[in-house]
């Protein structure tokens, strides 16, 4: 999809840009902006061109054809390329990649060179408390934990106040309870810095927490570039849908302007969904809209179950050959081959 | 498995036998004889330790100069030929440093086909220009540079490989330019290991007779030949070599402290992409040119001397050059059984019982590989010597035919040597090999019901076959290539190829020594080709694409 954005209180611009390595196309025809103090965040499985993207904002990669532009400064476009070191971009790395042979505090400084010394010191100071780890000043990288080294690399990359922060799937290398950990704090870190950010990830859970808008890349090009509640709920697309969350498409029948029929019933939707009467279309149910609800007269019959804790997950068999998602309350535990009855919560449709 | 003591008590005996030649001679460090050291000190000892340092400083710049320049290139820039770079700068490995040095002289000597030329082309005569002379300490530097770079292009290039390519793009994003990121950043990460194949080279140097003997240069080396054959005296020149070992220790400990250093300075990821430098037009020319330079001189050009000596003017070979061959290639082969069914005894203790002692006792063994041939030869000849005069006076109490030097005349001290010097590389093919073995695949073995010895033949035999035969190849391959403990050792009338080359370079026959120095050349390409497909095989991703 093709989008532009005027120039008007938007900081990063991303304008058209399409990226080719030779012959090969990796981006194309991408366009989205972030505003002063709002994170983004590139969101798209491994090889959609999001880390090409990243890359090219930050200066490593020339562009095909479009414009970059930050705080109405032109970045790049397609005969033009101001060095990475000329941008005052900072750039979180996967790979962490802290300076091996140099102590904490001095990486930190790294991008301080040009700063008088006591400035520089008390710079670092005061990141190292941002990041709680203050009194690390003297340490190397290989003593430090991989959540720490990750908080340093940080820590690095906006010491110079940088006008927009990179962060390239950064959390990606850690173990999962550590990431729970580390995502809402760096998120609440450049927020307290006013630092704009964009972020790269495959994984919606930390896109979902640290942006203000995802944009859902597939194959080179935005599928969507929206607030994650719009991305979740209102998917463009049937990629994003099925890419975002779980969940199960059903053929339907449309029936009036906002109704259709399924093989479970009669839907409708509290707007109108845009569908002519009579078309065969699909309509795309989450697990959340699937409640479990024993003497529902809709029933189905468990084939799988995950236990959650707070919930159990099914799978139900419904209508002979239609497969769905089912929540169900942690108490009610129900064994594979029964038949349960489910009930639909759906406020609105979505039909592709 | 084999969980008896006996295994334990075997390797530190075998242990204390291989670190007997060093305990000698580090014996004479301690219990110097005032005396001896005066006239040592009065008469050669200064030019010894001068022309050493000098050999030193000179070899040490020339390496990194040619080393890091060409180990950069290949690994950081992409510039046309950068693949087929990367595995022939390890070329003049291949190539013994007195070879080279005899082969140059050749070259380049008054009677030789360049000055021949210039004197042709010009009808200038001797005396009437100047040219310059390859026989003296800066043609030796240069020779040995010439062989021993790969040593610190090796190193380096394996610590650039590892470093992050996002180390670069950090600086860059913070502000450095891209080639003010490379000095203050890959240079500094990659220095433990430049510095630790700096030391190997510099021992290399140390360890070196053939080049500085026929180059007329007077060093440490040079010095324990003199003092033992000229002057007929063991304990001079064991003396000598003490010094020399002095020098070697704080060589090894340089070296050892720069590896530990390496580990910490290595990324704790490797990289995940391989983005080059792409580089064009004058730069790429400049780039060609700086790798072409060692790879001509270092290989090009003495191989191919060498290759036209042998074929086109040497003697024809005959019966005398197939005995020679036999002699080598079956010592070479004894030499290198022996050596790893030692490493491998060594191994197995460490892994059923690593203890203390076990430890100390293969790190002592694996010390050889820093000890230049002569002291080794010295510090065997000298407990041997004693060993052949008592039994000879046991043998004239027993009123028996005196039985000759039945240890330090025969082919026993040579086969000593050898496993002294060459212990250290068997040990650690041998070793990394058996790390892949985990104690777990044992439990898992016994746990399938299998005994010890179905668990050695089904899991351990299969698993470590490659890194034995490695073992073997390289022990063999430098036996063949060894020459100054050889020409102290070898039995009377007894001549390997190496010696017979060296020898007839001596005499100025190089032509008639070039048969058997190509041979020693090629079958030193082996080793060197195996190195590279291993290196390969550890980063298959950065090959695949590039």
């Amino acid at each position: 999809m093709t989008m532009s954005f005027d120039n008007s209180d938007h900081h990063l611009l991303v304008n058209k840009v399409s990226i080719a390595y030779g012959q090969h196309t990796i981006v194309q025809d991408v366009s989205l902006a972030v505003a002063v103090g709002e994170i983004g965040c590139l969101l798209g499985p491994s090889g959609c061109g999001k880390s090409t993207l990243l890359r090219a904002i930050a200066g490593f990669v020339p562009l095909k054809s479009g414009t970059i532009s930050l705080a109405n400064k032109i970045l790049a476009n397609d005969n033009f390329c101001l060095p990475a070191e000329n941008r005052n971009v900072g750039m979180v790395f996967q790979d962490v990649a802290l300076f091996p042979h140099i102590d904490i505090a001095a990486n930190v400084a790294f991008g301080l060179h040009h700063w008088p010394k006591p400035q520089q010191m008390q710079r670092v100071e005061e990141l190292l408390d941002l990041v709680g780890l203050n009194g690390y000043q003297d340490r190397y990288p290989h003593a430090l934990s991989g959540g720490q080294q990750q908080r340093i690399a940080l820590a690095r990359a906006i010491a110079p106040k940088p006008s927009l922060l990179l962060l390239d799937e950064p959390f990606s290398g850690l173990d999962a309870m550590l990431r729970e950990e580390l995502v809402p704090e760096v998120s609440a870190i450049l927020r307290h810095e006013k630092i704009p950010g964009l972020l790269v990830t495959h994984d919606q859970t930390e896109a979902f927490t640290m942006a203000d808008h995802v944009a859902v890349m597939n194959q080179g090009r935005i599928e969507q570039w929206d607030t994650a509640y719009n991305i979740y709920h209102k998917p463009d697309g049937r990629f994003v849908a099925d890419f975002i969350g779980e969940g199960d498409f059903l053929a339907c029948n449309v029936s009036s302007t906002t109704c259709v029929e399924s093989p479970i019933g009669h839907l409708c939707s509290d707007r109108i969904h845009g569908f002519a009467v009579g078309d065969k279309a699909e309509v795309f149910i989450r697990p959340d809209d699937v409640l479990h609800l024993d003497g529902s007269p809709i029933t189905g019959r468990i084939i799988s179950k995950r236990f959650r804790g707070t919930h159990f997950l099914y799978r139900v068999l419904i209508a002979g050959n239609q497969t769905l998602y089912c929540f169900a309350d942690s108490h009610h535990n129900h064994e594979i081959g029964e038949e349960i009855g489910i009930k639909l919560s759906l406020d609105h449709l979505m039909l592709f | 498995m084999f969980k008896s003591h006996g295994l334990s008590i075997f390797a530190v005996v075998i242990a204390a036998f291989i670190s007997l030649p060093v305990i000698i001679i580090a014996s004479y460090l301690v219990k110097a004889d005032g005396a001896l050291w005066q006239h040592l000190f009065d008469t050669v000892l200064n030019e010894y330790l001068v022309n050493s340092l000098l050999l030193l400083l000179g070899v040490g710049a020339g390496v990194l100069l040619l080393g890091v320049p060409t180990a950069w290139l290949t690994s950081m820039c992409s510039f046309p030929g950068r693949r087929w770079f990367s595995w022939a700068l390890l070329l003049p490995l291949a190539v013994p440093a007195y070879i080279i040095a005899y082969t140059y002289a050749g070259l380049l000597d008054f009677a030789g086909p360049v000055q021949t030329w210039i004197r042709e082309f010009t009808g200038l005569s001797y005396g009437d220009y100047w040219f310059f002379e390859i026989r003296s300490l800066g043609g030796a530097i240069t020779m040995l540079s010439l062989v021993l770079y790969p040593y610190v292009y090796l190193m380096a290039r394996a610590a650039f490989l590892e470093q992050s390519v996002s180390s670069i793009e950090v600086g860059c994003s913070l502000g450095y330019s891209r080639w003010r990121a490379i000095w203050s950043l890959a240079l500094p990460m990659a220095r433990p290991a430049i510095i630790a194949g700096l030391s190997l080279a510099l021992m290399e140097t140390l360890a070196d007779y053939g080049t500085v003997q026929y180059y007329g240069v007077s060093t440490f080396t040079t010095g324990i030949f003199r003092t033992f054959y000229g002057f007929g005296d063991a304990a001079a020149a064991a003396q000598l070599a003490a010094s020399l070992l002095a020098f070697v220790i704080l060589l090894v400990l340089l070296e050892r402290y720069s590896r530990r250093q390496a580990r910490y300075h290595s990324a704790a990821e490797s990289r995940a992409r391989a983005d080059l430098i792409p580089l064009v037009g004058s730069k790429a020319i400049m780039a060609v040119a700086i790798c072409l330079v060692p790879l001509i001189l270092g290989f090009i050009i003495p191989a191919t001397q060498l290759l036209l000596w042998a074929l086109f003017e040497a003697e024809p070979l005959g019966w005398d050059f197939v005995v020679l061959a036999w002699n080598s290639f079956s010592l070479a082969f004894l030499a290198a059984i022996i050596t790893v069914l030692l490493a491998i005894i060594l191994s197995y203790a460490k892994r059923t019982k690593p203890i203390k002692p076990i430890n100390t006792a293969i790190t002592m063994a694996g010390f050889g590989y820093a000890l230049p041939g002569t002291i080794i030869a010295i510090g065997i000849l000298i407990p041997l010597a004693w060993a052949d005069h008592k039994l000879m006076a046991l043998f004239e109490y027993m009123s028996w035919d005196s039985p000759g030097l039945l240890l330090s005349g025969s082919l026993v001290a040579l086969l000593f040597a050898y496993t002294v010097r060459f212990l250290a590389v068997a040990l650690g093919s041998v070793q990394s090999g058996l790390e892949k073995i985990k104690p777990s695949l044992d439990h898992a073995g016994g746990s399938m019901g299998h005994n010890p010895l179905a668990i050695l033949r089904k899991i351990h035999v299969p698993l470590m076959r490659g890194s034995i035969l490695t073992a073997v190849l390289i022990v063999f391959v430098d036996v063949l290539k060894e020459l100054p403990a050889t020409l102290i050792l070898r039995p009377f009338n007894f001549n390997t190829m190496a010696v017979r080359a060296y020898e007839l370079a001596s005499d100025e026959r190089l032509v008639d020594a070039a048969p058997a120095s190509i041979m020693i050349v090629i079958v030193g390409l082996i080793p060197v080709l195996m190195l590279h497909a291993s290196i390969t095989r550890r980063r298959p991703h950065l090959h695949e694409k590039f």
